[in-house]
């Protein structure tokens, strides 16, 4: 039987909003296993991005459980979930968020680094390089954020989030600001190397068409979870 | 070890290509530095010049001396047995063209013998080095020899080779005076320096100073046989021998460098002050800097964070970064001190007459380096703190470019008050041990944490003025204070930046002009030209007749004046009142303490004299004719404890006559001629009095004047009062630049803070000008909202300015005791105030000119 990755017990995220208090989650319970993908879809403002958040130890439940990889990470503190992140978590951004200063490699290599995986400094260098190689960016290694496309840029968050092996990736709109081809093209190039590694994936997408991509879709509306039945992807 | 260096590498490879972000940093840094490491330098390099070269400076290993006359030949025998004796006798007298075109000068006369000098160079083109003046100097044809400062020569109207005559002696100019090896020690002197032989000096000894005070001093330079070793141990040996005598002072090298070493470390105290004033001020564009470049880091923080990165690895990430850069600009800034000290300390040399080759001070360096570190550390701690603390799940939301500040709680937050507390101490603990003064520093640290905390509450006061009040109906100065109370706005850092650089400038600018207005800018201006005593009273009638007659005269003035000691206070001899060393030194030389002659001039009458008002007991009445009566001033009888009603023994021509204190006068020199004794009329009418002149020659005039004088009246003295007040303005003035310079740093450095402030915000100035464009506004309605708001926070800052420095000021005068007035010219407040509005315009406008010019659309496709 897959091990479960991410489990979550009547979770509940209320946040002040000037005077009023907003309850953005609401007794989100489900269950991801490792090596499946799962995409949460549902309008704006449906608390997707807060799920994200509450799963990557970003931000904390305010009742309830969650356990990611294992970890109960609704009691962990700052410096816990920062140790968490780095070993059981990889995640992609929107915004692709990679360091301006540091070129694709030292981007890559900087997740190897901060995770402290134990290895010398020509290792990481050479685990980054065949990181990016993996996404197809083998002869980019040395060019700046600056001088990569936006598909570029992203496969270089993918092979950072990858690259250290996490049970678990968070992808947040991670096609947001691409165009629709480049956006399959990184779309697909995660789930082969998620499910080649047997890494849980959890996706949130407006794109159906994305989502359909998925293993299973949840629906996430006025902080409500539930599974969605599969829509057929017009062809 | 391993990590933290893994953690610093690729904090090091994250800097790449943020180096522009620093330029504020290195900037504020490298000139503060700068400013201490060279005034530190130049402090200890004439510190150890005037230790190093006492002997040279002293002209001796010892000097005995006295005023009021030369050795007896058994004497001179005795210091003749102590090692080699050099000669010299200082004194003022005039120095008369030969022709009758009454050219004079007023000169400082430096007579010399065969030896002199023992150690070190008399400096003339007409002399080899090395060579003595003694050939230059000798009777030759009957007429001797002199080597002159070259202004005599233009007041003479006389080349080299030209005669002059001093007390009906005959000289001629063989040499143009450069300057004395000991010219260092003999500081401040009246007149033109002419050096002469003692036989020359002495032809005709019948000569008087003209004032009491101007001494004649008669000196013996020693070079020490070696059988007696230094002057450690001769010293001590030669003031037993002496001590029958107490008008002999026997001073030693140190004694003598002491005094002058003591001056420039005092002087140089200040300065470091203010270059530690400049980088903190300087400290403020540090914490903007290091504030901004968090802000624009915030992303990146948020990915190591979302990475994996603890709270410790992100403090050690920008830590390195922070402190390489910190390096860098405390690196440049030494270079710059260094540098500075390299070219400063020859020209500085010259100026003294102190040899100061060019020299680097490691020491000096080093302190500075201190400073540099700690003031960088004390500065950027909190941004970092606040790096450090900065949530990950920012990178799902959309921020701007300010991190959010510490809240005041979180001040007390052992993590962030230790460091803090602990710098802050290092600070003060090492500008006490530099200045070696406790209580100065103490009351600087006072005064900069009450000008931080004034600047920074202000600061945040105006925002919530602003806010409170209703609506302003005209739209410009609606979206001013919109501008200036928004959160975000760099207001409170705009007020404390300029506010701080500002009250620097007004401390010193209020100093200086106390300092020159009060003791001399007055003084300059309404001093009398000359100054001649003891003239009859028929010399009075003649010599106003005669002044009046040149139609140069702009003033003419003279009292009674006699000459008379105060030999007993209260049946207390003066001189045992002498050896208190509690006393002033206006007390010292009231008491006749100050070597020479213990008379003072007195005068009686019976008008309060003007400009002087009574603090203690009644002014005499207009036809008193009781017991004598005397005036003294009050701060001197308050430090000899001398009270109305007490008895005074005065001695005049051997005989003694006991007078009461009938009151006691608060007055300034320079707000017109006051004696330090005024008797009741009667008084002194047993005894001959004669008269005090002064006059005050018509502007431009003075040597027309001179001139007249000398050649009417040739056995007169007529002291030039009004151009030794100008030597000593020019003194003051010379301080006065070196002190400006520095200070001027500091408002630099404030000007640099200010700039880095505005430009910090110029994203934001950005966004605002295109909403308003694209609501409709014109670029002239953006700029009059700019020009309102910036104008708004100058003026503050400029207020709150004014009342912090005039306190500083205030305080220093007050603290350091300093005798002078307080006054602030309101023509220079408002000027700061005119200033500070213009600087905080053009500021904003040059840093912000891109956000006036951006296009709506331009930046909107920019955001997209």
């Amino acid at each position: 039987m897959a091990e479960t990755v991410i489990e979550t017990d009547k979770a509940n995220l209320e946040l002040m909003s000037g005077k009023s208090m907003l309850h953005i989650l609401k007794d989100v319970t489900f269950k991801v296993n490792a090596g499946e993908v799962t995409a949460v879809v549902g309008p704006s403002g449906s608390g997707k991005t807060s799920l994200l958040m509450i799963l990557g130890g970003l931000e904390r439940a305010t009742t309830g459980k969650v356990v990611v990889a294992g970890q109960d990470i609704s009691t962990a503190n700052e410096d816990q979930l920062a140790i968490f992140r780095r070993k059981s978590l990889g995640i992609l951004f929107q915004n692709f968020h990679l360091i301006p200063s540091m070129t694709a490699l030292e981007n890559v290599a900087l997740a190897l680094e901060i995770a402290e995986v134990g290895m010398s400094f020509k290792q990481i260098r050479e685990r980054a390089a065949a990181a990016l190689a993996e996404v197809g960016l083998g002869d980019r290694v040395t060019h700046l954020p600056s001088a990569l496309s936006g598909g570029e840029q992203q496969r270089v968050g993918l092979a950072r989030a990858m690259v250290t092996g996490p049970k678990l990736m968070l992808a947040d709109e991670p096609t947001g600001n691409l165009d629709q081809d480049t956006g399959a093209m990184v779309i697909d190039l995660m789930f082969n190397l998620a499910r080649k590694r047997g890494a849980a994936v959890l996706l949130i997408t407006h794109d159906r068409s994305l989502a359909a991509k998925a293993d299973r879709t949840l629906t996430m509306n006025h902080g409500q979870l539930t599974e969605a039945a599969k829509v057929a992807i017009p062809a | 070890m391993n990590r933290l260096g893994n953690w610093m590498r690729v904090a090091m490879v994250d800097l790449r290509g943020d180096l522009r972000r620093f330029g504020i940093l290195l900037a504020c840094l490298a000139l503060g530095v700068g400013t201490i490491a060279g005034v530190s330098s130049v402090g200890a390099a004439l510190k150890t010049a005037i230790l190093h070269n006492a002997n040279t400076l002293l002209g001796g290993d010892l000097q005995i001396a006295r005023a009021d006359r030369r050795a007896t030949p058994n004497e001179l025998k005795y210091f003749q047995s102590l090692g080699q004796v050099s000669e010299t006798i200082t004194s003022n007298s005039r120095g008369d063209a030969v022709d009758d075109s009454g050219n004079t000068a007023f000169l400082d006369i430096y007579a010399v013998d065969g030896n002199y000098p023992l150690y070190g160079n008399v400096v003339s083109p007409q002399l080899k080095p090395g060579e003595k003046p003694t050939d230059l100097l000798a009777l030759k044809d009957g007429v001797y020899g002199a080597i002159v400062d070259p202004v005599m020569l233009d007041r003479l109207a006389i080349d080299i080779g030209g005669h002059f005559k001093v007390n009906g002696t005959e000289f001629e100019v063989r040499g143009l005076l450069g300057s004395l090896p000991n010219g260092a020690l003999r500081g401040f002197h009246l007149g033109l320096t002419a050096v002469m032989s003692i036989e020359g000096e002495q032809a005709n000894p019948n000569t008087r100073p003209p004032l009491p005070g101007l001494l004649t001093q008669y000196g013996y330079k020693i070079k020490l046989n070696p059988d007696l070793g230094d002057y450690t141990e001769a010293q001590p040996i030669v003031q037993a021998h002496l001590a029958s005598d107490p008008e002999w002072k026997v001073q030693s090298p140190y004694d003598a460098a002491g005094t002058l070493s003591r001056f420039y470390d005092l002087f140089v105290r200040f300065l470091l002050i203010v270059g530690l004033s400049s980088l903190l001020v300087g400290g403020v564009g540090i914490s903007n800097a290091v504030s901004a470049y968090i802000g624009e880091r915030q992303r990146s923080i948020a990915t190591l964070r979302s990475l994996g990165a603890t709270g410790a690895r992100i403090m050690v990430h920008f830590f390195t970064q922070v402190g390489v850069m910190s390096l860098v600009g405390i690196g440049l800034g030494l270079v710059i001190g260094a540098v500075l000290t390299i070219i400063a300390l020859p020209i500085l040399g010259r100026i003294l007459a102190v040899d100061l080759p060019p020299s680097i001070e490691w020491p000096s360096l080093a302190t500075a380096l201190a400073f540099g570190v700690l003031a960088a550390f004390a500065f950027s701690y909190i941004p970092l703190f606040r790096a450090q603390k900065l949530k990950p799940a920012m990178l799902f939301r959309t921020v701007g470019t300010s991190v959010q500040s510490i809240k005041t709680r979180e001040y007390l937050d052992v993590r962030v008050l230790a460091p803090l507390l602990i710098s802050g101490l290092a600070i003060f603990g090492l500008a006490w041990w530099t200045t070696s003064d406790l209580t100065l520093v103490s009351y600087y640290a006072v005064g900069v944490i009450g000008a931080f905390l004034l600047l920074s509450f202000a600061g945040r006061l105006m925002q919530w003025v602003l806010r409170a009040l209703p609506p302003m109906p005209n739209v410009t100065l609606r979206n001013a204070f919109r501008g200036i109370s928004r959160p975000g706005s760099p207001a409170p850092v705009v007020i404390m930046s300029l506010g701080l650089g500002l009250a620097m400038l007004l401390v010193i600018v209020i100093l200086s002009a106390n300092l020159r207005d009060q003791l001399l800018g007055q003084v300059t201006n309404d001093a009398p030209t000359f100054v001649a005593t003891e003239l009859f009273d028929d010399e009075i009638v003649d010599l106003d007749a005669f002044l009046k007659s040149t139609g140069f005269l702009q003033d003419f003035q003279h009292s009674p004046m006699i000459r008379a000691a105060i030999t007993k206070v209260n049946g207390v001899p003066s001189n045992e009142i002498l050896a208190r060393k509690d006393l002033s030194g206006e007390a010292v030389y009231m008491l006749g303490g100050t070597g020479g002659t213990p008379e003072i001039l007195m005068t009686w009458t019976s008008d309060l004299p003007a400009n002087s008002t009574v603090t203690a007991g009644k002014w005499w009445a207009p036809d008193y004719t009781g017991e004598p009566l005397i005036s003294m001033r009050d701060k001197d009888a308050q430090s000899i404890g001398i009270k109305v009603g007490d008895k005074i023994e005065l001695t005049l021509f051997g005989e003694q006559l006991e007078v009461t204190v009938g009151n006691l006068r608060d007055f300034q020199f320079q707000n017109g001629i006051n004696f330090l004794v005024t008797a009741s009329p009667g008084t002194f009418d047993a005894w001959p009095g004669t008269n005090l002149a002064t006059i005050k020659a018509s502007k431009g005039h003075e040597k027309d004047l001179e001139r007249g004088l000398a050649r009417k009246y040739p056995d007169i003295t007529f002291l030039p009062v009004g151009e030794a007040l100008n030597q000593a303005a020019d003194i003051l003035g010379q301080l006065s630049t070196a002190v400006n310079i520095v200070g001027g740093l500091a408002v630099v450095n404030g000007l640099l803070v200010l700039a880095g402030t505005m430009a910090a915000g110029r994203k934001q100035r950005e966004a605002d000008a295109v909403v308003n464009k694209v609501l409709g506004s014109t670029r002239t309605d953006v700029v009059k909202v700019f020009a309102v708001e910036y104008a708004l926070l100058g003026a503050f800052a400029a207020l709150l300015a004014t009342a912090v420095g005039m306190v500083g000021a205030y305080g220093i005068i007050k603290g350091a005791k300093m005798d002078v007035g307080f006054a602030v010219n309101p023509g220079l407040v408002v000027g700061v105030m005119i200033g500070a509005i213009v600087l905080t315009i053009v500021t904003g406008a040059a840093t912000t000119w891109s956000a006036l010019s951006t296009k709506p659309a331009q930046y909107l496709r920019s955001l997209g």
